[in-house]
């Protein structure tokens, strides 16, 4: 019980290391020198020593957003294993993760639209676009994994596969679908640039873009732990070997090391990706989630009907 | 291992289905076909049979190599080298994939064989592309991928004799060839590789 707090509680303290760590990859793949791995915590830092600054036209939901927001991610970090589990936890359902999740999600457009600045409403719009594309695709992953493991519940579905020698094809496929999710649901490089506040392509940030001083932090703070909760995620439903089931030493300490490696991996890749492939038009999107729409089911009657 | 290589062909396939760009398209078509031979190799070396060596080795040879290089070279030619207008756009191009691989998988549910299963679904994704598309070079590449799955249906299930497998993949590389010179003629008499131009013909 209480290494799961613990875990948890690692992985807040430690989102922003990867957001600064997936940053700092990419300016190195580009070719120049880049800002230090340690950035996010010095902004953050920055931003919360700032006060807030509301608009007079704003209501309650500027107020109360950011601090749902952020409380939103922390609780979802503690529903998840990160390199220890045990199997016999009474949290976890995938359902909940998810649904708390779009917590997130679903303040960030109401921010969006609260204050009545054009930009702010345009992002909701577009957010909620792709986020209507998007959800279907995850609950037919649900469905996969549940044919697979015979669970909804996360942690017991990552002791499953962390003993499971033999990997089936439609596990791969289901694999590649969640990445496409991952990437549309954390407005990562095809969907959204992440970097950009140019108000033409701008999804994410045109929602924030009225947020300062101390709400910022919070915002910045919960979506850099979306970010590392999505793929611990992954890392635990399709790819758990070598995770910790029992508390011993020397399987926390190979659990920890395997788990940073799987995390620096995929933060490579999401860095290639976004350095070496353009930003979609919005309306080619759907798409890219039919594709991952068509992964889900192609992997679902592979499991099902073998 | 050999689930590792189906899961590559069917991840091909269903990418190949909803893009639009020639060179992506031949692209994947190659990867799948290095994939099928990987394939081929893997089978002759569990059972140790020769005729799965040969096979490997000619889909390595054909589809691998000299289809995509002769298909490149013939979209060098052209000016516009993606589809503009598809007959099934992306998004319902991806949606129809998925339908009919589940129903693939619903029909073939006694065949207790990963790769008879995908071979279906490869003759069915090559007729999706083959009907979504205009240009011809994309049309040949629907038809490729179609024979891709032949050539598994066939190592996995049936016990064709050499001979004919052979014959298979010779025609193959005659229609590509065939394809290549007529795309570059109907490129030069048309200036573009458009089908629907071909009714122009008739006067």
């Amino acid at each position: 019980m209480i290494i799961n707090i613990i875990q948890s509680m690692i992985l807040i303290i430690a989102a922003p290391l990867f957001s600064g760590i997936l940053k700092r990859i990419k300016a190195i793949l580009r070719g120049y020198e880049g800002a230090p791995v340690l950035q996010p915590y010095f902004d953050i830092k920055k931003l919360l020593s700032k006060e807030r600054v509301i608009s007079k036209s704003s209501s309650f939901i500027t107020t109360v957003g950011p601090i749902i927001i952020l409380s939103a991610a922390i609780l979802s970090a503690f529903l998840t294993p990160v390199f220890f589990t045990a199997g016999n936890e009474l949290i976890g359902n995938m359902f909940i993760l998810i649904f708390i999740l779009s917590i997130i999600k679903f303040f960030n457009t109401l921010i969006g639209l609260d204050c009545a600045c054009t930009f702010g409403g345009m992002g909701s719009s577009r957010e909620m676009f792709i986020y209507m594309f998007a959800e279907p695709v995850v609950f037919l992953i649900l469905a996969f994994v549940y044919f697979e493991t015979k669970s909804f519940n996360i942690y017991k579905i990552a002791k499953l596969n962390a003993v499971r020698t033999d990997i089936s094809s439609a596990h791969i496929v289901a694999a590649i679908a969640f990445l496409i999710w991952l990437i549309a649901e954390n407005a990562r490089m095809p969907v959204d640039n992440p970097e950009t506040h140019l108000e033409l392509t701008m999804v994410h940030e045109a929602m924030i873009l009225d947020i300062s001083g101390r709400d910022l932090a919070y915002i910045e703070l919960a979506s850099a732990i979306k970010l590392a909760i999505f793929l611990t995620i992954f890392i635990n439903i399709f790819l758990p070997f070598g995770m910790a089931v029992s508390l011993s030493a020397a399987a926390l300490i190979k659990a920890v090391i395997l788990y940073l490696i799987k995390m620096l991996v995929f933060l490579l890749i999401i860095a290639i990706v976004e350095i070496s492939i353009a930003k979609f038009r919005l309306f080619r999107v759907p798409e890219l989630i039919a594709a991952s729409f068509s992964f889900a089911i192609a992997a679902i009657s592979m499991m099902y009907f073998s | 291992m050999l689930e590792i290589l189906s899961a590559v062909i069917l991840i091909s396939a269903i990418i190949m289905s909803s893009l639009r760009r020639v060179n992506l398209l031949i692209r994947g078509f190659s990867v799948q076909s290095l994939a099928i031979s990987l394939v081929c190799f893997t089978l002759g070396f569990k059972t140790g049979e020769v005729h799965y060596y040969i096979i490997g080795a000619l889909t390595l040879l054909v589809k691998t190599l000299i289809i995509p290089i002769v298909a490149s070279k013939s979209v060098r030619e052209l000016k516009i080298n993606r589809e503009m207008k598809l007959i099934i756009d992306g998004y319902w191009s991806s949606i129809l994939t998925a339908l009919s691989i589940a129903t693939t998988y619903v029909f073939l549910d006694n065949f207790n064989n990963d790769f008879v299963k995908a071979g279906f679904v490869l003759m069915v994704l090559g007729g999706i592309i083959l009907i979504g598309r205009k240009k011809a070079i994309s049309q040949m590449i629907g038809f490729l991928v179609m024979e891709n799955g032949l050539v598994l249906f066939e190592i996995s299930m049936i016990k064709m004799t050499l001979i004919i497998e052979i014959l298979i993949i010779l025609e193959v590389l005659m229609l590509s060839v065939i394809m290549g010179v007529m795309v570059f003629y109907i490129n030069k008499a048309f200036d573009t590789v458009n089908t629907d131009y071909l009714s122009n013909i008739k006067e």
